[in-house]
């Protein structure tokens, strides 16, 4: 997707690399300009700044683990690709669909709480809309399993609304 | 769907910050989902009860079309899964996307349903032995009513609160043919309505109600009346003295822009808008880009401009007798149907409209003091300079006194101002008098209370205003009401003790209080010449200004021609009196005119033929 002469306008940013630690020690290379990306990561590089060697920098990022941060980088590297050229909105939604659409429910949940941590807003936004339309139209029953959500109503309120309504509990899609 | 540990399911929503929630839930864009949710667990029904007013789904009104058990015929059509027929739910017919929506409410259970105000139901048990309740279809909150006896048909009793049932300030209003109720939720029984003057409306049935800026109205016969709930608790309707619109039709009431509108339903739609001040219905024959929703049991506005095409500006939504609704446009008088109800339909379809946070915000604003309301103030100031002057300020009676203002300011404008606003409006206008006669006192300062208008030298002007900022106000115009809140500032400080310099200081008139009362001794000693204002006082603190501002300056004597008010309107009238052709129509529109001070000034300085000529263009 990424055509070369893309990625040698910003070759001069992206040569320079940064390591990121994950939450569970694993140190990744980045390019700089993804890096600015994450907001935590930028506002180290900015308390740092006088650091020479970039390469020394390492940041880390106690939030989030490696298999997310992995993800997250080719994402967000494509996207700062896309978004610095001059194309269509349709183009953008269709590599936000192709990401979001292999993602199991729990990698869902994982990336909404490392995009938020990190601040990447235009991720947090796809992510919202796919997840709110995966509880679109489902029961209530589903809509708990699939956010892991303890049903916190008391078990008057539950018997009685089971017992009135079953067909709330049943899907309304095919889950 | 990958099956993963459970723990970690639980962990990552549970961390899922309120924001995020939030936004998930604005990307909803179907009702039924939203009350889905609102079953989900407490911590979402609380978070969709704080949200659902901005919540976009839910922005526009929807249609309540039927209910329960009578919901199944209407649905074979709209649902393909027949099992689903003998559920609890209510169809909802959404204006904006003209999509069905059925809402599974197990609290429907043999009960019927039918709107009331601000997206809430109200249900009602078959057997009518148990309590009514309202009910919120997407939040699904309930709070029970107290018990109604008999009552009515169903589907003819209606209910208006005054804003969120689960507020526990709301009233709730009940109309049962004939009978008016109020309750507060909480409370075990009603509360019916005294009827004042009953018998020329005796078996009449009350036609609409609205709560309009938090006051219950009703229309009778065609004639206002407002509900005035008084500190003991009974609640009286009170005909307001409104002249009746016309011949008795099917009236509607409803709020649009905070303005209170009459629409009469005959052949044709009439609107009206209640002009406040002048006690009389004015019609409206153009809306603008607003369309209003016209049902028995509630009506709606809405701004269109919001919803691109999905509604129609200028145009009244009206539930016919035929339970279709239909869309007139009040600039060509065309209509069509918006909704076709089933033969089977037993109960007319009614609006289901939750107000938006906008318009709960605009509910409560703030006075202005910016803003240009010279009626309001001028009345404001003329109310309690009477008042002041009968010594009713005075501290024993001063909450009685307030109270009054603040019904007098309620029948005079339809908006309930409250005592505190009303009070920091009093000490708002104190603090401008104070600023003022500081100004007045200062070397250079010439006010001319003719034109109102403070003359200086600009070098004197810049200065003063760098020192006192708040001066600014006065470089173009002085203080309106300066001589009338002089007058009555005095009035009250004579008449208040020693004590109640602590509140004076407190409303930053310290300065002016000083004057009046002796600070040394604890006791009440007043100024003798309690009519003396505080200019005087002030002048004769610094008397080396004295002679440079004569004309500020003097005793008693030498002020009364000055204060003696120019163009009052006593003069004015004089001159119309004087004037013995003169229509009584003109003569009433002058008197209206001259409750500004403005035309005041202009007639008197007209020439005589020209006052005519005035005159007679105010026909």
């Amino acid at each position: 997707m990424a055509s070369s002469s893309s990625s040698s306008s910003c070759s001069s940013s992206s040569e320079k690399k940064i390591t990121l630690k994950s939450s569970d020690g694993e140190a990744l290379n980045v390019e700089k300009n993804v890096a600015l990306e994450f907001e935590p990561a930028k506002g180290f590089l900015e308390d740092n700044s006088e650091e020479a060697d970039d390469e020394a920098i390492v940041v880390p990022l106690p939030n989030v683990s490696a298999a997310v941060l992995s993800e997250l980088i080719p994402y967000v590297k494509q996207r700062l690709e896309l978004s610095a050229k001059p194309v269509q909105k349709k183009l953008i939604k269709a590599f936000d669909d192709q990401f979001t659409r292999h993602l199991s429910d729990d990698k869902l949940g994982e990336l909404m709480l490392a995009a938020n941590y990190l601040g990447v807003n235009y991720l947090l936004d796809v992510l919202c809309d796919v997840t709110a339309d995966r509880i679109k139209n489902k029961s209530v029953e589903y809509v708990r399993e699939f956010l892991g959500i303890q049903n916190d109503f008391t078990p008057e309120e539950e018997a009685e609304l089971r017992a009135q309504c079953p067909w709330a509990f049943e899907g309304v899609d095919q889950d | 769907m990958a099956a993963a540990e459970p723990s970690l399911r639980r962990s990552w929503s549970s961390d899922l910050p309120i924001e995020l929630l939030s936004e998930i839930f604005q990307k909803l864009t179907d009702c039924e989902d939203i009350s889905q949710c609102a079953a989900v667990c407490l911590s979402w029904r609380s978070l969709i009860r704080t949200l659902y007013r901005q919540l976009t789904s839910l922005q526009s009104p929807f249609l309540l079309l039927s209910s329960s058990s009578s919901s199944s015929l209407a649905l074979a059509s709209a649902s393909s899964n027949n099992d689903k027929k003998q559920c609890y739910s209510c169809t909802l017919f959404s204006t904006q996307t003209k999509n069905l929506h059925q809402i599974f409410l197990p609290q429907l259970k043999e009960r019927w349903c039918s709107s009331s105000s601000d997206g809430w139901l109200l249900t009602i048990p078959f057997d009518r032995k148990k309590n009514p309740s309202l009910l919120n279809p997407f939040t699904r909150d309930q709070i029970k009513i107290p018990y109604l006896g008999t009552f009515c048909k169903p589907q003819d009793l209606r209910v208006v609160t005054s804003t969120s049932p689960l507020d526990p300030e709301c009233v709730v209003l009940a109309i049962d043919g004939t009978n008016l109720y109020v309750c507060r939720p909480g409370d075990k029984t009603w509360t019916p309505v005294m009827m004042i003057h009953k018998c020329n409306y005796g078996g009449f049935n009350w036609g609409d109600t609205i709560c309009y800026k938090g006051e219950f109205y009703a229309d009778l016969a065609g004639q206002i009346f407002h509900l005035k709930f008084s500190r003991s608790g009974s609640v009286e309707a009170v005909s307001l003295p409104v002249s009746s619109t016309g011949p008795y039709g099917n009236n509607y009431f409803v709020e649009l822009k905070g303005e209170l509108l009459l629409v009469r339903v005959s052949q044709k739609y009439d609107v009206y808008r209640l002009d406040w001040h002048r006690k009389r219905w004015i019609e409206v024959r153009n809306i603008g880009p607003n369309a209003i929703f016209l049902g028995k049991h509630s009506s709606t506005s809405l701004c269109v401009s919001k919803f691109r095409d999905d509604f129609e500006e200028n145009c009244i939504y009206f539930v016919t007798n035929t339970r279709d609704v239909v869309v007139h446009h009040l600039g060509t008088n065309n209509y069509k149907t918006l909704y076709h109800s089933s033969l089977f339909c037993k109960i007319p379809p009614n609006w289901l409209r939750v107000e938006s946070a906008e318009f709960m915000g605009s509910k409560d604003e703030q006075i202005d003091y910016v803003a240009p309301w010279p009626i309001i103030e001028e009345h404001f100031v003329k109310l309690l300079h009477k008042v002041a002057k009968n010594g009713l300020l005075a501290l024993t009676w001063e909450e009685m006194a307030w109270t009054s203002i603040e019904d007098n300011m309620f029948e005079e404008f339809g908006k309930r101002y409250t005592v505190s606003k009303l009070k920091s409006k009093y000490d708002h206008l104190c603090r401008l008098h104070h600023e003022f006669s500081k100004l007045l006192a200062h070397t250079g300062m010439a006010w001319d209370p003719k034109t109102n208008i403070v003359r200086a030298h600009e070098d004197v002007w810049e200065s003063y205003i760098k020192k006192n900022p708040l001066a600014k106000q006065f470089q173009n115009k002085g203080c309106e009401y300066y001589h009338l809140l002089d007058e009555t500032i005095a009035y009250i400080q004579s008449s208040q003790s020693y004590n109640t310099k602590i509140e004076l200081k407190i409303r930053g008139v310290l300065d002016a209080a000083n004057m009046y009362f002796d600070i040394e001794g604890g006791k009440q000693s007043i100024v003798k010449n309690k009519r003396r204002c505080s200019l005087n006082d002030l002048n004769n603190l610094c008397p080396s200004k004295r002679s440079k501002t004569p004309q500020i300056s003097g005793n008693e004597s030498e002020r009364s021609p000055l204060f003696l008010e120019h163009a009052s309107i006593e003069e004015c009238i004089q001159i119309l009196e004087a004037m013995d052709d003169l229509d009584d129509d003109v003569y009433v529109k002058a008197c209206e005119k001259f409750t500004s001070i403005d035309w005041r000034r202009m007639f008197v300085a007209m020439s005589n033929g020209r006052k005519r000529k005035w005159l007679h263009s105010l026909k």
